[in-house]
């Protein structure tokens, strides 16, 4: 039987400062340069329909697991679609949070190496980085999401930084509005779909939340909808700037971005920028990586995650080194992503779908 | 036995306090503040690249120093110029680039290249043209100012203030560049009465990456004006048998575009506010009547001088330093093309309309 909060718990106020923190990470930097690759000056549009779309996915993630409030990731997994597909899931699941923790890593390495620390090698910064999401980790969920409460103060001047650049940006690049065709902007969503990748966490941490009479759904879609806020607004003010041809020039749209004005008192506003953004994509670090190892937990059925969080630190280090330049940083970025198309798409639909074939019965019986 | 652990890893926290052991203080650094680019004398093939630096060390027998070096490209003058100092060169705080206009005419993405690759160099450093070598103008004794670079930086800074030229960053040409519908500009630097005396009024235009002519006096104001980078100066008119100068205070554009029977219109007003700053024909200004046949006269004149500027850029050039066709592209996309905007803005009918609000008439009648 599931112990309930052995590993410690969560409130449903952390619960959406996770959510935040989860989506805002390495997405940010390039979203609004492949974005408005496909639709052109149209990108806001396609990350804001992208926005509500995933806001209407987490309906579905939290409509679906509040209907278990006591049943894990593997647990409830197992029941809707069956014993061994809930195993086969939850280990790759734990596969793909190590992964994704793998390359949000490396990103930060990069960004690190490029901005901050150009003398210091790769796997330098990555050892750190690992310690850090280690420690980070090591105490459980709840000091993990203490962590990610504390830092979420750190998003505020993140999300200021958006107006910087407007003082030289021309709105006429964002028209004519609508132009690039509804297909485009359709077939933009899919790029951005990776961006807010990270929301699907909520199926490992829900069962952690302590007080779930509060409305968990509520605080998670009001997560959802502040990044498609956030994010519609930074990548509309980047087309502003550049347009959406000059964008395909530029790698990391999101910092170069702060370049455009000279601005006072802070001589080099990306390295501003970068302090910020440093600090939250070690909090998205941090709650991927745990949700693998809570994963983990949930299969081999031990005491505390810590076992697994010192277990994975060499592998996911071993990983985040295998890229060997920035252009495969970017490419495993994109393979990694699209994993996020089975998790944080086709999953919770399945078990919704299974919820409603199989589980609706058995769960209203239970309660009967 | 957890003590022992604790020690351990407060002793490995502790070694990263020494991570800056190899750090470069500011005063090891060779900080650029101006760079020139030419093409070399000896061998056409080869760039000249001058840098322009503060010396920093109190004993130094100058203040700034200078040095040059033959390249082919800018990374390679980087390596170059390296070898003739002691310190570390850091190009991320330049001020302002000269291309001369030999480079210019020859295109000069060739060097932009390296400057937005390189993550600290400034998006803000500014870019001009010099008229004759980007070396002689880097070589010289500003006659006010201790740097020739910090010189330029602040006279392109006024005469943007007082609407004669663009300020043009890495930034704005590398969106103007890639944009359709729209050519670089930026500022032109000739000299003076002689070679100690700059003059940073004109404005050089360019097709692509490549300069090909510049506009200079009433030119490169209506230039300004037709960009709606309205902001200050004084313009002087020659009006009733004496002059009239107002002093900007600042303006707007507005342009709407129609295409009638297939033809491209384009609309475009011009607000400018002003004051009165000289009179000289003996008139009383002093009533609503006045002021307003004098604006209607402002109005005329400026509209003859930003009619001259556009049939330069329409007939003779056919290249929209404008931008009018982002605005063509923005309402009329089925129309614009972005390959063959130029000629598209070569046969646009623009129907300029300025209007002049003197606000003010000073403490004179």
């Amino acid at each position: 039987m599931y112990q309930k909060y052995k590993n410690g718990e969560i409130s449903a106020v952390q619960s959406f400062i996770i959510i935040l923190s989860m989506s805002i990470g390495a997405g940010v930097l390039g979203l609004a340069r492949v974005v408005s690759e496909v639709s052109q000056q149209d990108a806001w549009i396609s990350v804001f329909i992208n926005g509500l779309f995933i806001s209407f996915i987490m309906i579905v993630i939290v409509y679906t697991i509040s209907r278990f409030p006591q049943y894990n990731f593997l647990q409830y997994t197992s029941y809707l679609l069956s014993k061994p597909l809930g195993y086969l899931v939850s280990i790759a699941y734990s596969v793909y949070a190590v992964l994704v923790a793998a390359v949000v890593i490396r990103f930060l390495s990069e960004m690190v190496y490029t901005w901050l620390l150009p003398n210091t090698p790769i796997y330098i910064a990555n050892f750190i980085i690992v310690i850090t999401v280690v420690y980070m980790n090591k105490s459980g969920i709840t000091a993990l999401a203490r962590f990610a409460e504390a830092l979420a103060f750190l998003l505020v001047p993140f999300a200021l930084l958006i107006f910087v650049g407007l003082p030289e940006a021309s709105f006429i690049n964002l028209r004519p509005i609508g132009g690039s065709g509804l297909v485009p902007i359709l077939k933009g969503t899919i790029p951005s779909f990776f961006s807010f990748a990270g929301y699907e966490a909520l199926l490992v941490y829900y069962p952690y939340v302590s007080d779930k009479q509060r409305p968990i759904m509520k605080y998670s879609v009001s997560a959802l909808l502040m990044i498609t806020i956030f994010y519609t607004a930074a990548v509309a003010a980047q087309i502003a700037l550049y347009g959406p041809q000059e964008i395909q020039q530029v790698l990391y749209p999101s910092i170069n971005y702060l370049t455009a004005v000279d601005f006072p008192i802070i001589e080099r506003t990306e390295i501003f920028f970068t302090i910020f953004w440093t600090f939250t994509v070690l909090v998205t670090v941090g709650i991927q990586y745990m949700a693998g190892c809570i994963v983990l937990q949930n299969i081999f059925v031990t005491r505390k995650t810590s076992f697994f969080v010192y277990l994975l630190s060499p592998v996911v280090y071993l990983l985040s080194l295998y890229p060997q330049n920035t252009a495969e940083v970017v490419d495993y970025g994109d393979k990694v992503g699209k994993l996020n198309i089975f998790f944080g798409l086709l999953l919770p639909f399945i078990l919704f779908i299974m919820y409603f074939i199989k589980g609706r019965k058995n769960h209203y019986e239970e309660n009967s | 036995m957890k003590k022992i652990v604790k020690v351990f890893v407060l002793l490995i926290l502790i070694s990263s306090l020494a991570g800056c052991w190899d750090a470069t203080d500011l005063e090891e650094l060779l900080i650029v503040y101006g760079l020139g680019i030419d093409i070399s004398n000896d061998n056409p093939d080869q760039y000249f690249f001058t840098i322009g630096f503060p010396t920093i060390i109190p004993e130094a027998p100058e203040k700034k120093h200078e040095f040059s070096t033959e390249a082919p490209s800018l990374g390679r003058a980087k390596n170059n110029l390296q070898q003739k100092v002691y310190r570390q060169i850091s190009y991320d705080n330049i001020r302002v680039i000269i291309f001369s206009e030999e480079v210019a005419k020859q295109g000069i993405m060739v060097h932009i290249d390296s400057m937005l690759r390189e993550p600290l160099f400034r998006g803000t450093t500014r870019f001009a043209v010099a008229i004759d070598r980007a070396v002689d103008m880097l070589t010289m004794e500003p006659p006010v100012s201790l740097f020739i670079s910090t010189f330029l930086f602040d006279s392109i800074e006024q005469n943007y203030e007082a609407t004669l030229v663009p300020i043009t960053t890495l930034r704005n040409f590398s969106h103007e560049y890639y944009a359709d519908g729209i050519e670089p500009a930026m500022p032109f630097i000739c000299y003076g009465a002689d070679k100690t005396e700059l003059n940073v009024g004109c404005v050089a235009l360019f097709q692509g990456d490549k300069m090909i002519e510049y506009f200079s006096g009433d030119n490169s104001r209506a230039f300004m004006l037709l960009r709606g980078e309205i902001h200050g100066g004084i313009y002087t008119f020659e009006l009733m048998d004496g002059f009239v100068s107002i002093n900007l205070k600042g303006g707007s554009g507005k342009i709407k575009t129609e295409l009638i029977n297939g033809e491209l219109h384009i609309y475009h007003d011009i607000f400018i506010n002003c004051v009165l700053s000289e009179h000289t024909p003996k008139h009383e200004m002093l009533s609503a009547n006045s002021i307003k046949a004098l604006e209607t006269q402002l109005e005329e004149k400026i509209k003859k001088s930003l009619r001259n500027a556009l049939d330069i850029l329409q007939n003779e050039l056919k290249n929209d330093n404008i931008g009018y066709g982002k605005y063509v592209k923005a309402n009329h996309p089925e129309y614009f093309d972005g390959e063959s905007w130029n000629d598209q803005f070569a046969k646009a009918i623009i129907h300029v309309n300025p209007t002049v609000r003197i606000r003010a008439l000073g403490v004179t009648p």
